[in-house]
C-alpha cells in the first residue's frame, strides 16, 4: 500500500459513519433509527419502520416476487400494408438506377429451363460440367471422354458431353413422342427439385429416395396397387378399365435417367435384366458399361446437374407436345399394349355374348339384367340399390 | 394391418379411376355441399375425400362402358411418385417444399403467435394415406409446412391452405373452448374435479361453512385430518371457510384420492363464484402465503447446484452416479446414496423449472412442502 493514501483511507473509515451520522441527525427533524437498547419497544407494528428486528436471512422467508410483466402498447398491426407498399415501392423505382448485369443467378435454371437447342459449350463450362475427379481415381474405360489432366483432376471433353447429351435429349424425345414412361432419378441430397422439375416439363415420373431394390424385377409385390390410369391418344383418361387396373401388373419404365449412376447400380442392373434403357451422367469415376447412354459430365455439380436434368426434361416436353399435336392429326405412333388389347377383347366378347342373351331374353325368356350375369362387384352394386340382402348365400 | 393397408390402396384404386361423375351423386353431393354451409360454427374441418362415396361411385358405374369406341389406351402411373413407393407422401412433400420455395418470401408471424394447427404425428399420417413414410421425411416435411403456416393470415394464399391440409388433423382441438360454467338459479356452482381414479362433484352456494360429502360431515367422511384439510383446501387458503356451503358427491378411489379430486372440484365451483381467485389458486399462490412457492425451489436448487459446484463435488457427483449406477442399491456406502438421492431431487426440480410446469404444480401446503425441503437441506452436504 502506498503510505500517503493510508492516512486518507483509514481516517475516512473512522470518521465517516459517525460523522455522517451526526450530520444526518442535525440536519434531519425527525428521528432516524433507533439503536437497538434492551428496552421493549412498545409503538405500535404499523408504525414501526420494516427495520425494527431484521430476521436473520432466510430462504424460507425470502420474499421473492415475480417481476411484474411490463405490458406493451397493443400497436396496430401494419404488416400486411407495409408488404403491399414495399411491394408498391418496388415496383416504382425498380427501373431507376443503373443497370447491373447479372450473369448467373442459380434460379434461372428452374424459371427459364434450358431445352436441347441451348446446349452449348460455354453453358457446359460455365456450369462446371467438366470438371472430373483426382486422375487418381479414374475408370479408364472413361478414357475417351477425358480431354486431359490440369491440377491433378480430369478435365472431361465438353464436346463429348454436348455431343452425349444431345444424343441422350434425341432419345428421351422419342421415347416421350412413343408415349413411353420416363423415369428421372436423383437421389442425392439437394437433387429433388431437379429430378421433379425435369419429370413435370416430360410428364414423366421423379424419384428422389432410394431406390426400392426390385421394383423392376419383383413389382409385383413392392409395386402393388399403386394407383394408375389409362390414357387414350390425346392423353385423356378413359373410363370402364377398373377391373384391369386392379388386376395387371405394375409398370415397368421404359426409359430411365439416372443422374447419379454411382449410388444407383442396383437399379442399372435391374433395368438392363428387363431391358430398360438407361442415360446416366457418367464422371470420370464412374463405369460407363452401367448405362446404355452415357452423359460424360460432373455428377457432383448441382449446377450441371440441373443443366442436364432440364434439358432432358424439356426434350420429353418436346416429344409429348409433338405426339399430342399429331394424335390431333391422326398420327398415333404407338401401340395398346398387350395385355390392354387382350383385356379389351376379353370385354368385347363379354358384352356381345351378354347383348345376345339380351335380345333373347327380350324374345322369350324373362327379363335378365346385365347385371345378373356379369359377376360379383355388380352383385354387390344390385344388393346395395335395392338395399337388402338379395343373395342370402353370399352371407 | 396389412389388410387394412390394401383395403385403402384399394379404395384409392377405386379414387384413382373414378373422375367422371353420375349426375345423381353429384346432386346428392351438392345437396351436401349446401348442408355443410348452413351449418354456422364448427371446429371441424370439413372431410377432404370420402372414401365411401368414392367406393360407391366407382360401383355405380357400368364396368365396360365406354372402352368400346376407344382405339387405343396405355397404362400410365396416376402419379409422378410411382416408382417411390411412398406416393401420395412424396407428391405432398413435393407440393410443399415447391409452396416454400415459392411463398419463402411473404411476411411472417413469430411462432407463438401464428395459428395454433394440430399437426398429424407421423403415426396418424402414415394410418391415414396408409404409406409406412421415414421419420426424417416427415420430420423435414412438417418443419416447412409449419413455417409456412406462420405466413401472415391476411396473406395466406388459398393454395398453401391447401397444400398442408393433409398434415393437418381432422380436428383442431387447439379451437375448442371450455364451456363456461354459471351460476345456476338456485346460486349454486358446479365443479368437477378428479385425481388418481376419484371423481368429484361439488356445489357451492353461499353459506355458512356447511359441508356435507355423501351426505356425511367432513369428519366422518375422512378420517385423516390431512385429507379433511386437502379436501376444502381452496376454500381455507382463500379464507372463505365460512362463507360457502359445499354439497359433494365423491366416488371411486381411495380417501386420498378422493379428498384431493375434491379440492380440485371445490376450487373449481369456487373460481365460478369469484373469478378473480382464479389465477392464485392456479398459481398455487395462497392469501396467508404471498409468495411464490416456485421461485423459492428454484433458489434452493441453484444454491444447491451452485454450492457443489464451489466445492467440487461435481466430480464426486458424477462417480457417486456411476457407482451407483453399476451396484445395485445397498452395497454402495451411505453417503454416495444420499447424495445421489438429493441430486436426483434437484434435477427434478430443475428440470419441472425449465418445463414451465411449476407453476400447476397444485396448491402450496406448508406444513408438507416445507417438512419435505427441510429434510432435503438437512441432508444436503452444505
Amino acid at each position: 500500500m502506498i503510505v500517503r493514501d493510508m492516512g486518507v483511507r483509514q481516517a475516512r473509515k473512522a470518521l465517516a459513519a459517525p460523522l455522517r451520522k451526526a450530520c444526518l441527525r442535525a440536519l434531519s427533524t425527525q428521528p432516524t433509527q433507533p439503536t437497538p437498547t434492551g428496552v421493549v419497544d412498545l409503538t405500535e407494528p404499523t408504525l414501526q419502520s420494516p427495520n425494527v428486528n431484521p430476521q436473520p436471512p432466510s430462504i424460507f422467508n425470502a420474499k421473492i416476487r415475480a417481476p411484474a410483466r411490463k405490458k406493451k402498447p397493443a400497436a396496430p398491426d401494419t404488416t400486411v400494408a407495409d408488404y403491399k407498399l414495399a411491394l408498391e415501392v418496388k415496383n416504382y423505382i425498380g427501373q431507376v438506377g443503373s443497370r447491373v448485369e447479372r450473369t448467373y443467378r442459380p434460379g434461372d435454371v428452374f424459371l427459364n429451363p434450358p431445352g436441347p437447342k441451348d446446349v452449348t459449350l460455354e453453358l457446359l463450362m460455365a456450369s462446371q460440367a467438366h470438371m472430373g475427379h483426382h486422375a487418381s481415381l479414374w475408370n479408364p474405360a472413361n478414357a475417351r471422354y477425358i480431354y486431359g489432366i490440369r491440377q491433378g483432376i480430369h478435365i472431361i471433353s465438353l464436346e463429348e458431353t454436348a455431343a452425349h447429351l444431345r444424343r441422350a435429349a434425341r432419345v428421351v424425345e422419342e421415347v416421350a413422342y412413343r408415349g413411353g414412361l420416363i423415369l428421372f432419378v436423383g437421389t442425392r441430397p439437394g437433387q429433388t427439385q431437379i429430378v421433379t422439375q425435369a419429370a413435370k416439363l416430360a410428364r414423366a415420373c421423379h424419384l428422389f429416395t432410394k431406390w426400392t431394390p426390385g421394383s423392376i424385377t419383383n413389382s409385383e409385390v413392392i409395386l402393388n396397387g399403386m394407383p394408375m390410369q389409362m390414357l387414350d391418344e390425346h392423353d385423356e383418361p378413359v373410363e370402364g378399365f377398373n377391373r384391369h387396373l386392379t388386376e395387371r401388373r405394375p409398370l415397368i419404365p421404359d426409359l430411365v435417367v439416372c443422374l447419379n449412376p454411382m449410388e444407383n447400380y442396383v437399379l442399372l442392373h435391374e433395368c438392363a435384366l428387363v431391358n430398360v434403357p438407361t442415360i446416366g451422367v457418367i464422371d470420370t469415376n464412374a463405369e460407363p458399361t452401367w448405362v446404355t447412354y452415357a452423359i460424360p459430365a460432373n455428377d457432383d455439380s448441382l449446377r450441371c446437374l440441373a443443366v442436364i436434368g432440364s434439358v432432358l426434361g424439356r426434350a420429353g416436353q418436346i416429344g409429348h407436345e409433338r405426339r399430342i399435336s399429331d394424335a390431333k392429326k391422326g398420327i398415333v405412333s404407338w401401340k395398346t399394349p398387350l395385355d390392354v388389347a387382350k383385356f379389351m377383347a376379353l370385354e368385347r366378347k363379354k358384352a356381345e355374348q351378354q347383348g345376345k342373351a339380351a335380345t333373347e331374353a327380350s324374345q322369350g325368356r324373362p327379363y335378365v339384367t346385365e347385371e345378373d350375369e356379369a359377376g360379383f362387384d355388380t352383385g354387390f352394386q344390385q344388393s346395395h340399390t335395392t338395399g337388402a340382402r338379395s343373395n342370402p348365400e353370399l352371407d | 394391418m396389412s389388410s387394412l393397408r390394401y383395403s385403402l390402396r384399394c379404395l384409392r384404386d377405386l379414387r384413382a379411376t373414378a373422375t367422371r361423375q353420375s349426375s345423381l351423386s353429384a346432386s346428392i353431393k351438392a345437396a351436401s355441399t349446401c348442408s355443410g354451409t348452413r351449418r354456422t360454427f364448427t371446429t371441424t374441418t370439413a372431410r377432404q375425400d370420402d372414401g365411401f362415396e368414392r367406393l360407391q361411385e366407382a360401383v355405380t358405374q357400368s364396368p365396360d362402358a365406354a372402352e368400346l369406341d376407344v382405339t387405343r389406351v396405355r397404362p400410365m402411373p396416376l402419379s409422378p411418385s410411382y416408382f417411390s413407393r411412398h406416393t401420395q407422401f412424396n407428391d405432398s412433400f413435393v407440393l410443399v417444399q415447391d409452396l416454400a420455395r415459392k411463398y419463402g418470401r411473404l411476411p411472417i408471424l413469430p411462432p407463438n403467435q401464428a395459428p395454433r394447427v394440430a399437426w398429424k404425428t407421423k403415426e396418424q399420417y402414415r394410418l391415414a394415406v396408409g404409406e409406412a413414410v421415414k421419420a426424417r421425411d416427415y420430420a423435414s416435411c412438417i418443419a416447412l409446412a409449419k413455417r409456412l403456416n406462420q405466413i401472415h393470415p391476411d396473406l395466406m394464399p388459398e393454395e398453401v391452405q391447401k397444400g398442408l391440409r393433409p398434415f393437418k388433423r381432422d380436428i383442431n382441438f387447439y379451437l375448442n373452448r371450455a364451456k363456461p360454467i354459471l351460476v345456476d338459479r338456485f346460486g349454486r356452482s358446479h365443479g368437477v374435479g378428479r385425481r388418481k381414479s376419484s371423481v368429484a362433484r361439488a356445489w357451492l352456494v353461499q353459506g355458512t361453512g356447511e359441508v356435507l360429502i355423501n351426505g356425511k360431515t367432513l369428519n366422518d367422511a375422512f378420517g385423516r385430518v390431512h385429507d379433511r384439510e386437502s379436501a376444502l383446501w381452496g376454500l381455507k387458503v382463500m379464507d372463505r371457510m365460512d362463507k360457502y356451503n359445499v354439497w359433494a358427491l365423491v366416488e371411486g378411489g381411495g380417501t386420498t384420492g378422493q379428498a384431493e379430486a375434491l379440492a380440485m372440484a371445490v376450487s373449481k365451483a369456487l373460481t365460478v363464484h369469484e373469478p378473480a381467485l382464479k389465477t392464485p389458486l392456479k398459481k398455487g399462490k395462497s392469501m396467508p402465503y404471498p409468495y411464490n412457492f416456485c421461485a423459492r425451489i428454484f433458489l434452493i436448487c441453484i444454491k444447491l447446484v451452485v454450492s457443489l459446484a464451489i466445492r467440487g463435488k461435481s466430480r464426486e457427483r458424477s462417480l457417486a452416479m456411476s457407482k451407483r449406477e453399476r451396484c445395485p442399491p445397498g452395497s454402495s456406502d451411505k453417503t454416495s446414496q444420499i447424495r445421489c438421492f438429493t441430486i436426483r431431487l434437484v434435477g427434478y426440480f430443475l428440470t419441472g423449472l425449465s418445463s414451465r410446469r411449476m407453476p400447476t404444480w397444485g396448491i402450496y401446503r406448508p406444513d408438507w412442502h416445507e417438512a419435505k425441503l427441510r429434510t432435503l437441506w438437512s441432508i444436503l452436504p452444505i
